[in-house]
C-alpha cells in the first residue's frame, strides 16, 4: 500500500514545483525618469513617464522605427513609432498604476507621445492621467510604471533625481523612489477595497519601483 | 538495526543540512523576495556591461574588449539559469523521472544549452540573411518555434508517463547501480539501455529547439552594430555559461534521484516500483509544465515586441 501513496505524494510534488518554476525572466530593460505633475491646485494630476530603452530592444525596434529605411532616424519616425507604441500599451494601462490612500487606480488616459532616437538607445516619453486628481497633503498618492509579464524590467536608475515634481508649488513637493512598497497588506486591501479596478499582479509588480510624492 | 541506519544515514544528513539551511535563512529573517530581486539586480548588471562591452567593441577592437564580453557574455549566461526559467524545470524534471545516469543527465543539460545557442544563431542568421526576413518576422518565427518545443515537452511527459505505466519492467542488466557503465558497447546493449537512450535524444531535441531569447537579442545587437562575428562568439560564451549552470542542476537533481531510489531500495521489486512511480509523477509533471508554458505562450503578444 505504501508505494501507492509514494506515488500520489511523488505527484503532487512534482505539480506543485512545476507551477512555481514556470515564470519567465526580463530580457529586455528600460532606465526610467518620471515627473509627477502638479495642477493649479497643488493635486497630483498626471505624471510623465521617459523611458529609455537598451541597446538589446533598440536594436530589434530600429527597423520598425527607420520607416524610410534610409539608415537614419529622423526625429519624426520616431515620434511616429511613439505614437503607435503609447497605442499599443494602451490596452495593458499603460504599463502604469497609481496607488491613491491604498487604492489600485488605471490611468485615466495617456497623451503627448514623444520619441527619440539617442546613442542608438530609443527614448519614449508620454504622459498618464489620474482618473481624478489626488492632493498628496491629503491622501497618500503613488504610483509604479512595469510590465506585469516582467518581460521588460523598468527602473529608476539609482542616481537621485530620476523622479521629480513638476508644476505649480512643486518646491513643496519631493518625489521618493522605494522598492519593496507598497506593503502586502496596503495591496491586499486595495484589492479587497476596490473590486472595479484590475486586480494588480503578474511577477513585475514584485520588481517595480514605487514612487511616492509627498508635499509640506 | 545497523542496515536500517546505515541505507538512511546518507538522506538524513542531507534532509537535516536542508533543514539546517532553511530554518537559518528563515531565522535571520531572509525574504525570498529579496533573494530574487538581488538575483534579478545582479543580471540587470551583467546585461548592462554586456551592452557596454558589445557597443564599445565597434569604435575597434582589443584583446581585452573581447575578452571582457566574452567573459560577461559567460556570466550573464550563468546567472540567467539560475532561479525559475522553463530550461531548467523540464531538465530537471525529467532527469528526475527518466535519467538513471548522472553522466547523461550531465551531458543533456550541457548539450541542450548548447543547440539552444546554435538555433538562436541559425534563426537570426538564416532567417535575417538568407530569407531576408524582418526581425519581427524572425522573433514571430522564434514564438512559433517555442509554442513546438511546448508542444513536444507534453508529448515527452506522456511518453515518460505511459512507460512509467506500462512499460516492461527492466530486467537486472538495466540496472544503473549494477551494470558498469564503460562496459556497454553497441552489441551488448540491453533493449531497456537502447530505450534510454532513444528517450535522452527526444529529450534533446524537445528542449534543445527552443531557440535562447536572450542570445536572439544579442545577435539583433551585433548584426545592427556590424559586428557578427562577436555576437555569434558571445553567444557561444553565454551557452556555455547556461551549460554549466544548468548542468550542476541535473547532477544534483540526478544524484538526489539516486540516493532516493537507494535509500528506499533493499528488494528488487521496491526499487521497481519507486522507480515506476517515479518516471509517472515526472512525466506528468512534464505534461503539466508543457501545458502551462504552451498556455503562457499562446497568450496576448508582448505590446512592446
Amino acid at each position: 500500500m505504501w508505494h501507492g501513496r509514494l506515488v500520489g505524494l511523488l505527484v503532487g510534488l512534482s505539480l506543485a514545483a512545476t507551477a512555481g518554476t514556470a515564470v519567465a525572466h526580463p530580457h529586455v530593460w528600460i532606465d526610467m525618469r518620471t515627473a509627477a505633475q502638479l495642477d493649479p491646485r497643488g493635486r497630483v494630476a498626471a505624471v510623465r513617464i521617459e523611458w529609455l530603452f537598451d541597446r538589446f530592444y533598440s536594436a530589434y525596434a530600429r527597423e520598425d522605427v527607420d520607416t524610410d529605411r534610409n539608415g537614419g532616424i529622423s526625429d519624426a519616425e520616431a515620434d511616429r513609432w511613439a505614437a503607435t507604441a503609447l497605442g499599443n500599451i494602451a490596452k495593458v494601462g499603460y504599463f502604469a498604476e497609481f496607488l491613491i490612500d491604498g487604492m489600485s487606480q488605471q490611468p485615466g488616459g495617456a497623451s503627448q507621445p514623444v520619441g527619440r532616437w539617442r546613442d542608438d538607445r530609443l527614448f519614449l516619453s508620454f504622459v498618464v492621467r489620474l482618473p481624478t486628481p489626488a492632493d498628496p497633503r491629503k491622501v497618500t498618492v503613488g504610483y509604479l510604471s512595469y510590465d506585469p509579464d516582467f518581460y521588460i524590467d523598468i527602473r529608476h536608475p539609482d542616481a537621485s533625481g530620476s523622479a521629480t515634481v513638476e508644476g505649480p508649488g512643486h518646491e513643496a513637493c519631493v518625489a521618493e523612489v522605494g522598492r519593496s512598497e507598497p506593503s502586502p497588506e496596503v495591496v491586499a486591501s486595495a484589492a479587497a477595497l476596490d473590486k472595479d479596478a484590475t486586480a494588480p499582479s503578474g511577477l513585475g509588480r514584485l520588481f517595480a519601483d514605487y514612487v511616492r510624492v509627498t508635499c509640506r | 538495526m545497523t542496515t536500517l541506519v546505515r541505507r538512511w544515514r546518507a538522506p538524513l544528513v542531507l534532509a537535516l543540512l536542508f533543514g539546517g539551511l532553511a530554518s537559518a535563512l528563515w531565522a535571520s529573517g531572509v525574504d525570498p523576495d529579496a533573494v530574487a530581486r538581488w538575483l534579478q539586480d545582479g543580471r540587470l548588471a551583467l546585461q548592462h556591461r554586456l551592452s557596454d562591452a558589445m557597443a564599445g567593441a565597434r569604435n575597434g577592437m582589443d584583446i581585452a574588449g573581447v575578452l571582457g564580453a566574452l567573459t560577461t557574455g559567460f556570466g550573464y549566461g550563468a546567472l540567467h539559469a539560475v532561479g525559475p526559467g522553463h530550461g531548467k524545470a523540464v531538465v530537471s524534471t525529467y532527469v528526475l523521472g527518466a535519467e538513471r545516469r548522472m553522466w547523461r543527465a550531465v551531458a543533456l543539460a550541457v548539450a541542450s544549452a548548447l543547440i539552444q545557442g546554435l538555433v538562436a544563431v541559425v534563426l537570426i542568421l538564416g532567417a535575417a540573411e538568407l530569407l531576408g526576413m524582418t526581425r519581427r518576422a524572425t522573433f514571430e518565427a522564434a514564438a512559433w518555434v517555442e509554442r513546438g518545443s511546448y508542444l513536444l515537452v507534453v508529448a515527452l511527459g506522456l511518453w515518460i508517463a505511459g512507460r512509467g505505466l506500462f512499460g516492461r519492467t527492466p530486467s537486472h542488466d538495466d540496472c544503473a547501480v549494477c551494470a558498469p557503465v564503460g562496459r556497454l558497447s553497441s552489441f551488448s546493449v540491453t533493449g531497456g539501455e537502447l530505450r534510454d537512450r532513444r528517450t535522452w535524444w527526444a529529450a534533446l531535441a524537445t528542449i534543445g529547439i527552443r531557440p535562447c531569447s536572450g542570445a536572439l537579442l544579442v545577435l539583433v545587437l551585433g548584426e545592427s552594430l556590424g559586428l557578427r562575428g562577436l555576437a555569434v562568439a558571445v553567444v557561444a560564451a553565454m551557452s556555455l555559461g547556461t551549460a554549466l549552470a544548468v548542468a550542476g542542476l541535473a547532477g544534483a537533481v540526478s544524484s538526489l534521484r539516486e540516493t532516493l531510489v537507494r535509500a528506499v531500495g533493499g528488494s528488487e521489486e521496491r526499487v521497481q516500483v519507486l522507480r515506476r512511480g517515479l518516471s509517472v509523477a515526472a512525466g506528468l509533471g512534464l505534461v503539466a509544465l508543457g501545458a502551462t508554458l504552451l498556455v503562457a505562450a499562446s497568450g496576448p503578444k508582448h505590446p512592446l515586441l
